[in-house]
Parts: C-alpha cells; structure tokens; sequence
C-alpha cells in the first residue's frame, strides 16, 4: 500500500544535486552556442587563413566546460546513480563504435559519408541520452 | 537481497526524500534499495544500518538466489 511517506517528490539532496548541475551546465551551453555563432559569422573558416584551424576549434573550450559539468555532476551523485550513468555512458560508447565500424566497413567500399564524424558524435550521444532516460525510469 | 528498509522507514514516519536525505543520496536510490533493484555497498549499508539503529542482520536476509551462489 501507497502511504504518504511513499511520495515520489524529490529529496533536497536532490534538488541541490540538480541545480548545482544547472548552474555549470547551462552557462557551458550557452557559451557553446555564443562561440559557434561567432565562429560561423567570423571564423572564416572556408577561407584560406592559417587562423581558420583555430577558430575551427574554438567551441571546444566550452565544450570542455560543458564536460567538466556532466563529469562534476557525476562526482556528487551516489553509487546507484553513478552505477546507471555508467550503464548508459556504455551504451552510448557502443553506439558510437559500431557507427564507426559502420562508417568505417562502407569506407572500404569507396563510399564516402558526408560528415562522418558528426554522425557518429550524433549516434554516441543519442544513445546516450536514450539509454539514460531508460535506465533512470 | 530482501530487506526491510520499507517497514524501518515508515515506522519512523520518513519519507523516501527524507531518508534519501539522512544518506546523503538520492530519492531514487532509496526507492531502488527498498525495491531489491539495487544491493548497497558495504560502506553505505553499514550508514543505513547506523541511522536505523539496527544491525545489519535485521535489515538484510540473503534469498535464496544469494544462499545458492555462497554454496556454489
């Protein structure tokens, strides 16, 4: 039987443990976004420039914010909470791998994927994201 | 692993946020625990056992899937 000590509101451990997240999170985004635009409008990255291979690889100064965050967001949670990231972390990484693979075999055949690495980035996080909404049901 | 966190729990009027609280881990993780989904480490058991003032015996009982593997 159901009580009202069986509720499923979330604990303030939890709340804090989500908005800590939150708060390195979204900033890393929106850094990400702010950088990308730049990037795309002055970055000139189809020209001729030596400097185009920096500004290629600018977003990944807060893309490595927004890794330190989920990683950071990691370190605080539990054991079981830890144990079920890892287990989506892992599908994730399958994911991306046979996508290589994928990638990888049709290569041999002189068949080239436009955009390649996007998609398998795309497969490794989709099913990242998938896997974890799955195992934290 | 059967256990009876559950009964301890609600005996002293907590909520699953509430205890989630006292061990410093989730909601969901509690609810895991009381619902045999997830066995504790030894470190976290021996916390559970301390903040419900009972051994660890009387909170944990093997099933008969733990007994058979110890015997294997």
């Amino acid at each position: 039987m159901t009580s009202k000590l069986d509720t499923a509101n979330r604990s303030r451990g939890d709340r804090a443990r989500a908005h800590a997240y939150l708060r390195e999170f979204l900033p890393a985004m929106a850094a990400y976004v702010v950088v990308l635009v730049a990037v795309l409008t002055w970055g000139d990255v189809d020209g001729d420039s030596p400097w185009r291979f920096l500004w290629a690889l600018l977003p990944l100064l807060p893309v490595l914010a927004v890794a330190r965050a989920v990683v950071r967001a990691l370190r605080r949670s539990d054991e079981y909470a830890q144990l079920l990231q890892l287990r989506a972390l892992a599908v994730g990484f399958a994911a991306a791998m046979l996508a290589c693979a994928v990638l990888g075999l049709l290569g041999v055949t002189g068949l080239v994927v436009p955009a390649a690495p996007w998609l398998v980035l795309g497969a490794g996080m989709a099913s990242w994201g998938v896997a974890a909404g799955v195992v934290h049901r | 692993m059967r256990n009876s966190i559950r009964e301890l729990r609600t005996a002293r009027g907590w909520t699953q946020a509430a205890l989630a609280d006292l061990l410093d881990v989730s909601r969901q993780t509690v609810n895991a625990l009381e619902t045999g989904r997830y066995d504790p480490s030894l470190p976290l058991a021996f916390r559970l056992a301390r903040l419900l003032g009972e051994p660890l015996e009387a909170i944990f009982d093997p099933d008969e899937q733990d007994e058979a593997a110890t015997t294997r």
